[in-house]
């Protein structure tokens, strides 16, 4: 996994997301759950979005498929060139499964308990294929043994239940690739998942970008999963991305004080009993639009960040929303 | 050494596998088999593992929330296993639990006051004023405003939730608590505030902890000792820097090197294959199906946990 | 702090946590407003019929038989020239009469079975479940006729046979209400404090399980009082002279052509009172369900 960065570098820009928008209706007034995302993945390239709960990640995710119930969302999404919120419903279905695959948390619950594996595998083919059911099968086959799993023919005539979690994972990371898309979006595709499946689910992610091209959205909230596949990250706060960098430049240097309290309040693994560092209060739904999002719990907060909400400067590879950045030592 | 506050000799969980109407009775699941281990007073034995490996049923079994099927838990010269249930509900108030889910270990009817008050209405230990001091002076030791008592869990986030839950297993003064993934559920900022709270309260009360988690960052970060589970057994026991730095069983290996973290980035891990089956098995070792280095003496011989490098050890390739 | 929503007080009564019904936000569900509306019409006026009703809901007059609504009787008359509408108010007292019973029974009942049997399983579980099952076995209604085919007709009897079969369908429910809640975390939690059982259930058991207890007494009264016109209507219920809805349906079916107020105006009460306790059950357990607050 060492030096993923070239081949992305010069793909074309795969999906553009230009001020994502994205409303809510309630009964108190309008919930704005993703306040202005912008962001870009090429072909091949695996991009992490990371935030707590409630930061807006998975509503940017399911935006780009356009699966949010009774949301309005505004701005601009773009997958090879063409927008997707203009796009008619037909049209959508027929980009979902086939250009966009979907691989969500929790398996067992995506998966439809009363078909077999196999069985739901040839209808996702069917569905953007003219194959026969040979052909799909066929198909269906070929992704099983691509995502490792070895007994490709038993999974096949398997029920989910029969299956382990990881496997289970597996099974639904091939029906996300059926069809070979060009943009997978993984939604804590990790999480429900013990240490040493997680790891093997990881692994295999990034084999399938390098083997399809596939570029990989990674909805997580571990920046530890981040550091370990991602070309890029996206770090979420309050329903907009404050900093956007290379993920080593990220991690090692991060200029947002949001993202420094997150990779510091990861306990270290030199074990040693400090304190860990803690960013006082939580997350509040409805921040001021008026002000920087975090400024209520930002140590640097100044009254320019209470009085004004700061613009998403880019400046080379790194993106940041920030009046008071943090230094970065060279 | 003084006298352990907890020792655990032989604890065992088996579930009855469901009977059918045809056919022979199905094996029981082993879900603790045979696991002994000591908590020393006002340590922290982290207790790490994947999911299905009993963790969180010998945090319960300790406790007699689940009763096991063998062993003992002997806790200030009692064997805890052999006692009355009248008995144990009293000897609850030096032992408590910390769950992992703060929205669901919250009734939801009932109010932080009464939360917080619960454990002392059950053992109808204070009321009136004595009741309202007590349990200002929790909800201040955790951090929470006073305006809070009279509100829902519903109306805070998951990170106050999990204060409102340590708050009410502080009510008895404990000696002794179970925090069973804690601040699993937790978003990284929040975690570290309970984490911090947690060992301030430590320091503070003197109390002893069982922290389990699966996230081994955490654990490591907080246990003095650290015990590691694989299928229902205790695999590697140790203090928790010889157990990171050199970790001796092959599947605490193999855990360490799966875990994510920042530093070591992009590294090219060692990735274990297979997952944890579903079962145990009835011989030889139980890590030996997916152990890189089995021998055929795993197959037969179930390994028994051995002193080596200050700490116990199962496993037949370590002598 | 905004994350915070604010949420009706709540007040407490017999120890436990009982949700204090907010005044006007319960009036904002067109539920609880449209079907309370109902009952308390149908409470009020039987509570008050000696004093509201226009005329002696007994007295016939034979000269002004089957008189159609209108005029001095508003609803008409029947065969016997009584006043409909008379008849119609202190029917209203038989119906609530049947359903209170009914659901006071089916509630200790069921509850007391409910919660043995759910709570603490084993043997127990099993005697209680499998009596539970023989009693389902039979149609509801059969059994309900058996019975009083045995005990003879009447009001009494068939009070007594509209509870006892309310019991099983309310028990079996509760039931798996009880599992359920049982297997909550803040159940352990309760127990790992040292909670015995009858503490755990008074104070986590029960209060959570009132919306459902109100969902199932709503569907209890309603149902019984269905069974009880259909007892009636059978000839197997009140007997005549009494004002009863359902048999005011039957005497009325002989009329059907010449008079056919005699059976809408019963039936529709019915249709009204029975509609009025489901929309109220299912009104109510909404706002009293913390969890359903958006």
């Amino acid at each position: 996994m060492s030096c993923p960065a070239p081949i992305a570098a010069l793909a074309p820009d795969l999906l553009t997301i230009r001020n994502l928008r994205v409303h809510f209706p309630g009964q108190t007034g309008e919930v704005l759950a993703v306040d202005g995302v912008d962001l870009t993945l090429r072909a091949g390239e695996i991009v992490g979005l990371v935030g707590e709960s409630g930061s807006g990640k998975s509503v940017t995710a399911m935006s780009i498929l356009r699966l949010v119930p009774g949301a309005r969302s505004s701005g601009q999404i773009a997958l090879e060139g063409r927008d997707l919120i203009g796009l008619g419903a037909a049209e959508m279905r027929a980009l979902r499964g086939d250009r966009i695959g979907m691989v969500f948390q929790n398996p067992m619950t995506s998966l439809n308990p009363a078909y077999t594996i196999g069985n739901q595998l040839i209808e996702a083919v069917r569905l953007h294929r003219p194959l026969g059911r040979g052909a799909a099968r066929k198909l269906a086959l070929t992704r099983l043994a691509e995502v490792g799993l070895t007994d490709a023919a038993r999974v096949f005539t398997s029920y989910p239940h029969e299956l382990s979690g990881g496997m289970r994972q597996r099974a639904m990371i091939a029906m996300a690739m059926i069809c070979a898309p060009a943009l997978l979006i993984a939604d804590e595709p990790t999480t429900a998942l013990g240490v040493t499946t997680q790891a093997q689910i990881l692994h295999l992610l990034d084999r399938l970008r390098r083997e399809h091209g596939t570029a990989i959205l990674l909805i997580t909230h571990d920046l530890a999963v981040v550091a370990a596949i991602c070309d890029r990250v996206a770090v979420m706060y309050a329903g907009s991305v404050v900093e956007e960098a290379p993920s080593d430049d990220l991690i090692d240097r991060p200029r947002h004080p949001y993202t420094r309290a997150l990779i510091e309040a990861i306990p270290s693994e030199t074990g040693d009993r400090r304190r860990l560092y803690s960013i006082p209060g939580a997350a509040l739904m409805r921040p001021d639009a008026q002000a920087c999002a975090f400024a209520p719990r930002c140590a640097t907060a100044s009254e320019r960040c209470r009085a004004a909400r700061p613009p998403l400067i880019t400046s080379g590879a790194r993106g940041l929303r920030c009046w008071h950045p943090l230094e970065v030592s060279p | 050494m003084t006298e352990p506050l907890l020792r655990i000799k032989g604890l065992v969980k088996h579930y009855p596998g469901r009977r059918r109407l045809f056919g022979p009775r199905p094996a029981p699941t082993r879900a603790i088999d045979g696991i002994s281990f000591d908590i020393h007073a006002g340590e922290t034995l982290g207790l790490v593992g994947e999911s299905g490996c009993g963790k969180s049923t010998t945090g319960r079994a300790i406790l007699q929330l689940v009763r096991p099927t063998a062993g003992q838990v002997r806790y200030r010269h009692q064997d805890l296993t052999a006692l009355p249930a009248a008995q144990m509900r009293d000897l609850r108030r030096e032992m408590q639990m910390i769950f992992q889910d703060p929205y669901s270990s919250l009734d939801p009817r009932m109010r932080v006051a009464d939360l917080i008050a619960e454990p002392l209405d059950i053992h109808g230990i204070a009321r009136g004023p004595a009741r309202r001091e007590k349990v200002a002076e929790l909800l201040d030791a955790v951090g929470l405003p006073a305006s809070a008592l009279s509100r829902y869990p519903h109306e805070f986030s998951g990170g106050q939730r999990q204060r409102i839950g340590i708050a009410r297993a502080l009510a008895l003064s404990p000696k002794f608590i179970v925090a069973d993934e804690a601040v699993s559920a937790l978003d990284v900022s929040i975690q570290a505030q309970v984490i911090n709270l947690m060992q301030d309260l430590q320091d503070r009360l003197g109390l002893t902890y069982l922290f389990i988690s699966h996230n081994l960052n955490v654990v490591r970060h907080i246990s003095d000792r650290v015990g590691v589970m694989y299928l229902g057994q205790l695999v590697e026991i140790g203090t928790s820097r010889d157990v990171f730095a050199r970790p001796l069983h092959p599947y605490t290996r193999a855990l360490i090197d799966a875990a994510p973290s920042l530093n070591a980035r992009r590294r090219e891990r060692v990735i274990l294959q297979g997952e944890v089956p579903k079962a145990g098995v009835p011989r030889g070792c139980i890590f030996r199906s997916r152990c890189p280095e089995a021998r055929a003496l795993c197959a037969t011989d179930r390994p028994q946990p051995r002193e080596a490098d200050g700490r116990l050890v199962a496993c037949h390739n370590i002598s | 702090m905004s994350l915070m929503r604010l949420d009706p007080a709540r007040g407490r009564i017999a120890g436990f946590a009982l949700p204090r019904l907010p005044r006007f936000r319960a009036l904002r569900n067109w539920r609880v407003s449209l079907g309370g509306a109902i009952l308390l019409v149908v409470l009020v006026s039987s509570l008050l019929a000696p004093w509201i009703s226009p005329f002696d809901p007994y007295a016939q007059d034979l000269k002004a038989a089957l008189l159609p609504p209108g005029g001095s009787h508003l609803l008409g008359t029947d065969e016997f020239g009584r006043d409909l509408l008379s008849r119609l108010i202190w029917g209203g007292r038989i119906a609530l009469l049947v359903a209170a019973v009914s659901v006071v029974v089916s509630l200790i009942a069921g509850l007391f079975l409910g919660l043995v049997a759910g709570y603490f399983g084993g043997w127990l579980d099993a005697l209680i479940m499998r009596g539970v099952d023989i009693l389902l076995a039979f149609p509801n209604f059969l059994l309900a006729i058996a019975m009083v085919a045995i005990l003879g007709p009447g009001l009494a009897n068939m009070l007594v046979a509209i509870a006892i079969f309310g019991i099983p369908g309310f028990v079996r429910l509760y039931r798996a209400e009880v599992l359920t809640l049982k297997g909550a975390d803040y159940v352990e939690a309760a127990r790992s404090m040292g909670a015995g059982p009858w503490q755990v259930i008074r104070r986590h058991i029960l209060p959570n399980s009132i919306p459902l207890v109100i969902v199932l007494c709503s569907l209890r009264a309603a149902t019984a009082i269905l069974v009880a016109s259909g007892l009636s209507f059978l000839g197997l219920g009140v007997e005549p002279p009494l004002p009863d809805w359902g048999a005011m349906l039957t005497n009325g079916r002989e009329y059907l052509r010449v008079a056919p107020h005699l059976t809408t105006v019963p039936g529709l009460a019915i249709m009204a009172l029975v509609f009025a306790f489901n929309i109220f059950g299912d009104g109510l357990r909404d706002i009293l369900d913390p969890r359903r607050k958006h």
